[in-house]
């Protein structure tokens, strides 16, 4: 294969996928294996806790039922499980939903901190720097698998863990009523008409993820912990600000005016809009750091 | 083919830099060996001539682009074989397949006579190895990627003694008339007589750039005990068998054999007399 200089080259970026996969194998399957075992541990046990309740329920009525002494609300309970699936239509985000959420932000984050590895030695540096492809194409292979990889491992590990759970429940309490399968219509339903708050869950998730993809190429060891103390102590430092200033300039009413600008639809207030457009914006700006530290570093650093 | 045009670089801006205004060319063919005491600047100047370092000032130039650009043709040209290195925890094939694409003149068939010189099997995994065979491996590897410039930055270094008698046929036989090698060391016994050219760089100069067969025909290596020969040694040091002397070879038609150790000190202790032996004109 000739070596051609443009920035993408589709045949020069098949081999160095190739290469990144092959070499790194073996830890991004251990990632997601990881990550599929917490979000299946967290299915399994709120599936197990929640199939116990309706289990007590479903006791509860045959008993009232052989006593003739069924009230209302066991009916209804009763009905409920009978005609629902396991998410109630206005609650869609249950316990193993909320714990797969975290999982996942928990894991976007240590992948990002962990996208430009193997450079903690000059030999991994060397190794990175010298191969014969472009700064693109290497920020490329790796923004692919941290970004949508990240999210498709999350996505996947939720619907096999939920595959299980289902078989582990049924095999516990074979006599229960109702299908067990996570309702992902109910998800989309609530959230159809509500899409300010997905972008903004979005841009929030992607921001968060590219400060550590940041880190990752700023500090060369322990990326994870120094971009996790760094982001915290800002924030701790911003919210410790926020706070001097309310009480220094006795505007307790404060918050509640910025949550009344914030919500109200007058053009002069700020929509929920401008701080997804916010986040995105240094969700870009960061990838875009990224490949330029990637592009610029040395093997050995310099000090200046 | 590869050009050091007035490099000044430091890795501290309050020090003193390692290099100021430095020039160095290498054409195209031949075995150079790089030679400096500990902390010269030799690898900096290899990361510099890879690309892998940025210089302050100045650039280095590879059949005219500039390396710090990292093109992926210049890159696909050069090979750097660092001091220190990691593989990855796979089979040698599979480093293979993943790797010589990479390189568009790469030998499978001359990376297995380069494996069996070093007496390797080429059915193994990379994580198995110690570290002086995955040398063996990662230098067998670059001299068949046929790469116009190989960089070899201490290369005997973790090698066993075999193994540094290996490397020297290993160098003769994968060495080709339109591939130039630098070696950089400071093990100057492990490299001697398979050097077509001599640098001896000391931070921030180079004390001799001389072709090894110019080098025989101005100086002469001689090992004895006579006072007279002592007298006019520009440099000697003690051996078992008297004293090893640099001297101006005073007849040219006689080549010495070089004694790199004796060179490179002498060099080291007295680089302007070494230098006028070569300024001096012809007989």
């Amino acid at each position: 294969m000739t070596m051609k200089n443009s920035i993408f080259n589709p045949s020069r970026f098949a081999l160095t996928a190739r290469k990144y996969i092959t070499e790194n194998g073996h830890t991004l399957l251990i990632r997601a294996t990881t990550l599929f075992g917490l979000v299946l541990f967290a299915c399994v046990f709120f599936g197990i806790i929640d199939a116990n309740d309706r289990h007590s329920v479903l006791m509860q009525y045959e008993i009232s039922k052989k006593q003739n002494n069924i009230e209302g609300y066991q009916q209804q309970l009763f009905e409920r499980y009978q005609k629902q699936e396991k998410t109630h239509p206005n609650d869609p985000l249950s316990g193993e939903v909320g714990f797969a959420l975290v999982a996942m932000f928990a894991f976007a984050i240590y992948i990002g901190s962990a996208m430009i590895e193997h450079t903690e030695t000059k030999a991994g540096r060397i190794n990175l720097y010298s191969q014969p492809s472009t700064y693109f194409e290497k920020y490329l292979i790796r923004w692919l698998i941290v970004v949508p990889g990240c999210i498709v491992a999350c996505i996947i590990s939720f619907i096999l863990s939920d595959l299980i759970r289902t078989g582990v429940v049924s095999m516990i309490y074979p006599d229960l009523l109702g299908n067990y399968h996570f309702n992902y219509s109910n998800l989309v339903r609530n959230y159809y008409n509500r899409s300010e708050i997905i972008w903004i869950f979005t841009g929030f998730y992607l921001a968060l993820q590219s400060i550590f993809m940041l880190g990752s190429v700023i500090c060369r060891r322990n990326a994870f912990i120094k971009t996790f103390a760094t982001t915290s102590i800002m924030v701790l430092i911003m919210f410790g600000l926020l706070y001097m200033g309310v009480q220094m300039q006795k505007m307790e009413n404060v918050i509640d005016d910025t949550l009344y600008m914030y919500y109200n639809s007058s053009p002069m207030n700020i929509s929920p809009n401008v701080f997804t457009y916010i986040l995105f914006i240094l969700t870009a700006s960061n990838w875009y750091i990224v490949y330029l530290r990637l592009k610029e570093n040395d093997v050995v650093q310099r000090l200046f | 083919m590869l050009t050091v045009e007035n490099l000044t670089f430091n890795y501290h801006r309050k020090k003193s830099p390692l290099f100021s205004d430095f020039s160095l060319s290498l054409p195209k063919g031949g075995v150079y060996g790089l030679l400096g005491e500990n902390g010269a600047g030799k690898s900096s100047l290899i990361y510099m001539m890879t690309g892998l370092l940025t210089p302050k000032k100045g650039h280095v130039m590879f059949d005219g682009i500039d390396v710090r650009r990292r093109l992926p043709e210049t890159l696909s040209k050069i090979y750097l074989v660092p001091e220190e290195y990691e593989l990855p925890p796979i089979s040698l094939r599979k480093y293979v397949k993943l790797n010589a694409p990479f390189y568009p003149r790469f030998s499978e068939e001359d990376m297995n006579n380069y494996l069996h010189i070093f007496e390797m099997d080429d059915d193994i995994n990379l994580d198995e190895l110690s570290m002086g065979q995955k040398k063996k491996v990662l230098m067998s590897f670059a001299l068949a990627t046929h790469t116009p410039l190989l960089l070899l930055d201490e290369p005997t270094n973790g090698l066993d003694i075999p193994g540094k008698s290996q490397f020297r046929k290993f160098i003769a036989q994968g060495m080709t008339d339109d591939q130039t090698i630098l070696i950089s060391t400071h093990q100057v016994k492990d490299v001697e007589q398979m050097l077509d050219h001599i640098i001896i760089l000391e931070r921030n100069r180079i004390l001799l750039n001389e072709t090894s067969q110019r080098i025989c025909e101005r100086l002469s290596f001689i090992e004895s005990n006579d006072k007279d020969m002592l007298d006019k040694a520009i440099f000697s040091q003690p051996t078992f068998n008297g004293n090893g002397m640099l001297l101006p070879n005073e007849d040219e038609e006689t080549e010495a054999r070089i004694d790199l150790e004796l060179l490179f000190n002498g060099t080291l202790n007295y680089p302007l007399e070494v230098a006028n032996v070569f300024k001096a004109t012809t007989k």
